[in-house]
């Protein structure tokens, strides 16, 4: 599956400026893990060393919120988009 | 104690009853001090013990309490808070609220563990407390002055530029419902309207000055933690470059952003607003709290097109939020004018923002005329309307009398369905996190005895699973046999963990600890032990965080709140147009059932009334016949 994945502006420096980064991959586990293959800048900035999503990133395909316990395991289909979004900013 | 027997508290408590002009100083023992441990515990013992119910909040008879912990004033970052609380002049319930600074740590070395001011005095008075000592000093002088030129008056007075001063400017002064306690000029004891009751008593201020410490009994108990900390210091590294409010784009781009008086979900010039804007145009530094190595507190400066003072700070997220998107205001120039003006005026900006957000949505459904606005075009997005109304609330004038009220009451007086879209919980306004994305959040919203609050709460992604990253919630609690729930789940593990949470953040407003400093359960149990030389296990910690909860809910029981008291508006249950959220609301039926399960695990009834058995477990069955 050829999935789309839009960077957050904070982390284009790791992804040598680019916003908009092209994966394959059958869940949004293998979506990251392809992302960080490519770019091993994003290292521990969104999934720890043992694959497990940081707590502080909501992740949404085509608009809507990958919900599951595991959000990681949620299934993704040929032309998703996947957003990344931090949730950093409280106080 | 003459001679306390646990580290960390002088063991006195000074009492001023302004009505007769006289100080008395109690003293309190170690089974007192583990019992309510500080902060908020002490205030919710001599509310419950003291104040009668039914009195007027802005009468003589309610009590402001200031109200420090073990921890206040040790060399740590985190550690330079206190707790003040009191009858609420906007809820008819308990408030607390919390604050940096360095004012509580100056107290702590002037020789006492808490204040308790009760009565009126007859003209303005401000205390001046130093070396275990206090006076009462006219303030005639300083009536009516904004609390940059208070503090530099009283500093000028006493000729000590060291002194630091917690005091009220105009807002306070007319009994704004939801005035606040400014201590120095950019850090607020903010919510609940605690200015007022301050201001309602004729106290401008309380000038303090201290040098002697109470003894820690473990210092290097302390010298691990601060090692931990500095090895760490990654986890505070948005906080120590930004302050709160970076990145809020993101906050836009899942919901959790408040727009426009909570009915929109899209405000695409989020950015123009963030702290990363502040930072890169009208930042001129930071700022920190007594011993803290994080300083995020934000200093701004410019000269067009408004004069900000870099003396009043800058605006922190919730006031961006309030200030800026709950009006539709995305202009960063006037945000931090407004965030001044309330510093200047000790109003909370919260409160301050939701009122005039609400105000506009009234404005634009005709519920109120260009007449009652004096002319004012009260509409979204009009910069200089938030700012013309911040001086009318301030001064109570026209309109500002009515929004100085608070939504609710403001809601109930304009009528003509104005309360579906009146944004508050008891009274309090709701901060800028949004329920209807967080539903643990909107659980305590909803159950917290002194109204909307996010510091007791918390927003739902740190329920979920957290990966390697230390002391974030789900690692602590994983050994209380809590585990993580998914992001939109409230069934009853998520419940449990809100409630664990809950009392961790009731603890820390006890010890007092500061909430943006990740420390675990266990850290917190260490230092106690550290500073009190009394061992302190977690368990013990979190029968105290349950004890002062139910304490909290005893007070607003006998006030006349009931669990019907525990809901959100109506406009929660309804999705924001557009956005994230467009297909969003809570359900009722499903908010009612976590609030039950919530009650349940409290040891309470149905009702959500506190059971003879638990409060018998909690030690505090002498409250029973008070309900």
């Amino acid at each position: 599956m050829s999935i789309k994945i839009k960077i957050p502006e904070f982390l284009q420096d790791k992804t040598n400026g680019r916003s908009l980064i092209d994966v394959t991959g059958n869940t949004l586990r293998e979506c990251l893990v392809a992302l960080v293959h490519y770019y091993p800048a994003l290292k521990g900035e969104i999934v720890d060393g043992q694959g497990i999503l940081l707590f502080r990133w909501l992740i949404f395909i085509n608009g809507k919120l990958a919900s599951a316990s595991d959000e990681l395991s949620t299934p993704v289909t040929e032309g998703d988009v996947v957003l990344l979004v931090p949730m950093v900013a409280g106080g | 104690m003459e001679h306390p027997t646990l580290g960390g508290y002088n063991g006195r408590v000074l009492r001023v009853d302004l009505t007769r002009e006289k100080m008395t100083i109690e003293q309190i023992d170690e089974p007192f001090c583990r019992k309510y441990l500080g902060g908020a515990g002490f205030i919710a013992h001599y509310l419950l013990a003291e104040v009668n119910p039914g009195i007027d909040p802005l009468g003589p008879e309610n009590k402001l309490i200031f109200a420090l912990g073990p921890l206040t004033g040790i060399p740590l970052g985190g550690c330079a808070r206190h707790t003040v609380g009191g009858k609420s002049p906007l809820t008819g319930g308990i408030a607390k609220s919390e604050v940096g600074e360095h004012w509580g740590s100056q107290l702590k070395r002037a020789g006492f563990d808490a204040l308790i001011i009760e009565g009126k005095a007859k003209r303005p008075v401000y205390l001046y407390i130093h070396g275990g000592e206090a006076a009462i000093r006219d303030a005639h002088h300083l009536w009516g002055k904004n609390t940059k030129e208070t503090q530099e008056s009283i500093r000028a007075e006493l000729a000590d530029s060291k002194i630091r001063v917690a005091m009220i400017g105009p807002g306070g002064e007319n009994q704004v419902k939801y005035a606040c306690i400014m201590h120095g000029p950019f850090d607020a004891a903010g919510r609940g309207g605690l200015g007022a009751v301050m201001g309602s008593k004729n106290l401008k201020a309380l000038a303090v000055r201290g040098n002697e410490m109470p003894a820690i009994i473990n210092a290097a108990g302390i010298t691990k933690v601060a090692k931990w900390l500095k090895e760490n210091m990654q986890l505070v590294k948005g906080l120590k470059d930004f302050g709160t409010g970076a990145k809020m784009s993101g906050f836009a781009e899942v919901g959790n952003l408040p727009i426009r008086n909570f009915r929109d979900g899209t405000f695409p010039q989020v950015d123009k607003i963030s702290a990363n804007t502040l930072k890169a145009t009208i930042g001129i530094g930071m700022e920190g709290c007594f011993a803290c190595p994080v300083r995020c507190k934000k200093i701004v400066e410019c000269h067009e097109p408004y004069r900000l003072d870099p003396a009043y700070g800058g605006p922190e997220y919730e006031t961006l939020g309030a200030l800026g998107s709950i009006c539709g205001i995305d202009n960063l120039h006037a945000v931090a004018k407004g965030a001044e003006l309330c510093n200047a005026y000790s109003l909370d900006t919260i409160s301050t923002g939701d009122t005039i957000g609400f105000a506009m949505e009234c404005y634009e459904r005709g519920l109120l005329t260009s007449e009652q606005t004096q002319g004012i075009r009260l509409e979204f997005g009009n910069t200089e309307a938030m700012l013309r109304m911040i001086e009318l609330i301030a001064r109570r004038e026209g309109i500002g009398n009515l929004v100085a009220e608070g939504v609710a009451a403001a809601a109930k007086q304009i009528g003509h369905g104005a309360e579906d879209f009146a944004m508050h919980v008891k009274g309090v306004e709701i901060p800028m996190h949004e329920p209807r994305l967080n539903k643990a959040l909107a659980l305590g919203y909803m159950v917290h005895p002194h109204g909307a609050d996010h510091c007791d709460s918390l927003i739902d992604v740190f329920f979920k699973s957290s990966g390697e990253q230390p002391n974030v919630t789900i690692p602590e609690f994983i050994p209380l046999g809590l585990g993580p729930a998914p992001f939109e789940d409230i069934g009853p593990r998520k419940v449990a963990l809100f409630k664990a949470f809950q009392s961790k953040r009731i603890i820390c407003d006890s010890l007092v600890l500061c909430l943006l400093l990740p420390y675990s359960f266990a850290q917190m149990a260490e230092l106690t032990s550290a500073v009190t030389g009394h061992e302190t296990p977690v368990t013990e910690l979190l029968s105290v965080g349950e004890r002062i909860v139910t304490m909290f809910r005893l007070f607003n029981i006998r006030e006349g709140f009931t669990d019907a008291d525990d809901k959100l508006p109506a406009r929660c249950f309804e999705p924001p147009i557009g956005g994230p959220l467009s297909d969003k609301s809570l359900d009722f039926e499903e908010m009612e059932r976590a609030k039950r399960h919530y009650y349940q695990l409290m040891g309470w009834d149905e009702s959500g009334v506190p059971t003879n058995e638990k409060l018998d477990e909690l030690g505090i069955d002498h409250l029973a016949s008070r309900q």
